[in-house]
């Protein structure tokens, strides 16, 4: 007996079945398969117990062996967890101090705009994230204990209160503190989104600040494009200072418990520490000293920054390079 | 004849069905990753010329397509300097590639509308470097009312 030869529609039905049991099939492993094993992360060094050094790098997350991030720009911190602003990925990276990742938050887009673009981050009392978003023009309160749920708008008011082109926040104790660089300024709110007051300063205000850092009763103000950052004194609302040194595109700082001032200078490279006036220069870091700089210690665009006072550790986003760069600090104040 | 055609189908089918089932594969796996930004010196223009008409201030977002840091915060000065009535530059065609090599590349900027600009010049020319696999402006040249402007090369 001949063969039965197969017709134009059994072989298309038979076509369809295969395609769909593959595609069925592949699903199936994927989903089932764990995940590709994360390769062991490099833990972060501490100061050797001999050295005389007064940092130290101590690595970087994710480490040499993980993949970049897109774009790393604002960080905060709050003891357990650092969040770090994605630009390039529209989302919040979570991460433990150690460099352990442990969820990726995504940013909705705003109304209008085809992505969110996060440059800064600061945590809220209420464990809340408020976010700048440049691409929407906006600042948006994002929960990580609900990474799902789309942001809250925060300040959308109008008139004085209104964000326009937000590029910094920071907060403490319930208060809020954005730099708007739509009219220089930088206004105070409470965390419900209330304006409050915009802090004065002597001419002319900032017209780009690059980070705020609230720590205590001052307001360390980056203006970034005048090489220059500012002290704002909480209880007046006033400038009162400004760290002696011209500086390379300052932007992230943070404050030791002792009240030593670091600064990241994106242009420069490196980070400089300031004693408590803010009127020298104590240190100055990654340099041919730096304990273990060879293992990619340098810094190319470090932007912003936590000191982790218990670990004495600084948390240092390096944008080019994608990195969180860790260093240890002996503090001795 | 007709059992070897029957056998050529079975060859057939199974060749296609694995060509779908990789096809799928790399479909799903290409959508759980975020594709890479790509870098190439027109587009790098673009970027640097959006940020200008937009008059942004912030000199890091202009020193990531300026090799000269001082020359990105003068932009970025000059833009929070300016008035907001009216666009810092005029509107533009779409920039082309007028030289490349591996490291090197020149495009060119056709400017439209240069009535209300004056002493706008009808073209300019921006030189790049690949700088750490980054294209980034090293200098720009005017292209004068007198001179031709570059042909776009392909």
């Amino acid at each position: 007996m001949a063969p039965r030869s197969i017709s134009g529609k059994r072989l298309a039905v038979v076509l369809l079945a295969v395609f769909v049991l593959g595609s069925a099939l592949i699903a199936f492993l994927l989903l089932r398969s764990p995940a590709a094993p994360t390769p062991p992360r490099t833990p972060l060094a501490v100061l050797s117990p001999d050295s005389t050094a007064t940092a130290g790098f101590a690595g970087m997350i994710p480490s040499a062996e993980e993949s970049a991030l897109p774009r790393p720009l604002g960080l905060d911190g709050d003891g357990e967890r650092l969040y770090v602003a994605l630009a390039d990925l529209s989302a919040i990276g979570v991460f433990t101090y150690e460099g352990v990742s442990e969820e990726t938050i995504s940013v909705s887009a705003a109304q209008g705009a085809a992505v969110s673009t996060p440059v800064d981050l600061a945590i809220f009392s209420d464990g809340t994230l408020g976010v700048v978003d440049t691409a929407g023009s906006r600042v948006l309160v994002v929960d990580p204990g609900d990474p799902k749920a789309r942001g809250v708008e925060f300040g959308g008011g109008s008139g004085k209160s209104r964000i326009v082109s937000p590029t910094a926040i920071d907060a403490q104790d319930g208060l809020v503190y954005i730099a708007d660089s739509s009219d220089g300024s930088v206004r105070e709110y409470e965390e419900s989104g209330k304006l409050l007051r915009t802090m004065s300063f002597e001419a002319p205000n900032p017209t780009f600040v690059g980070a705020l850092c609230v720590a205590g009763e001052t307001l360390w103000v980056s203006d970034s494009n005048a090489d220059r950052v500012i002290a704002v004194d909480l209880a007046t609302g006033a400038q009162s200072g400004i760290l002696e040194r011209r500086l390379g595109l300052p932007r992230g700082v943070a404050v030791t418990k002792g009240g030593r001032i670091m600064v990241a200078e994106t242009f420069g490279r490196r980070i400089s520490v300031f004693d408590p006036t803010g009127a020298s220069v104590v240190d100055v870091f990654p340099d041919a000293l730096t304990e273990g700089v060879a293992n990619d210690g340098l810094l190319e665009a470090p932007e912003s920054l936590v000191w982790d006072e218990a670990g004495a550790r600084l948390y240092v986003t390096d944008v080019n390079v994608g990195r969180i760069k860790v260093y240890n600090y002996r503090v001795e104040e | 004849m007709a059992h070897l055609a029957f056998r050529r189908h079975g060859v057939g089918l199974a060749a296609l069905a694995l060509t779908m089932i990789i096809a799928s594969a790399v479909g799903l796996v290409g959508c759980s990753d975020k594709a890479e930004v790509a870098s190439d010196p027109v587009s790098s223009i673009e970027s640097l010329l959006q940020l200008r008409y937009e008059r942004s201030t912030d000199a890091s977002a202009y020193a990531e397509l300026i090799a000269e840091p001082e020359l990105a915060i003068q932009l970025a000065r000059s833009s929070a300097e300016e008035s907001s009535d009216a666009p810092p530059t005029p509107q533009w065609d779409t920039p082309y590639l007028s030289m490349t090599t591996d490291t090197t590349a020149q495009v060119v900027v056709v400017w439209k509308t240069r009535a209300k600009f004056e002493g706008f010049p009808p073209a300019t020319r921006f030189d790049l470097e690949n700088l750490d696999g980054v294209w980034k402006t090293v200098d720009a040249q005017s292209i004068e009312d007198t001179e031709n402007i570059p042909v776009k090369v392909e």
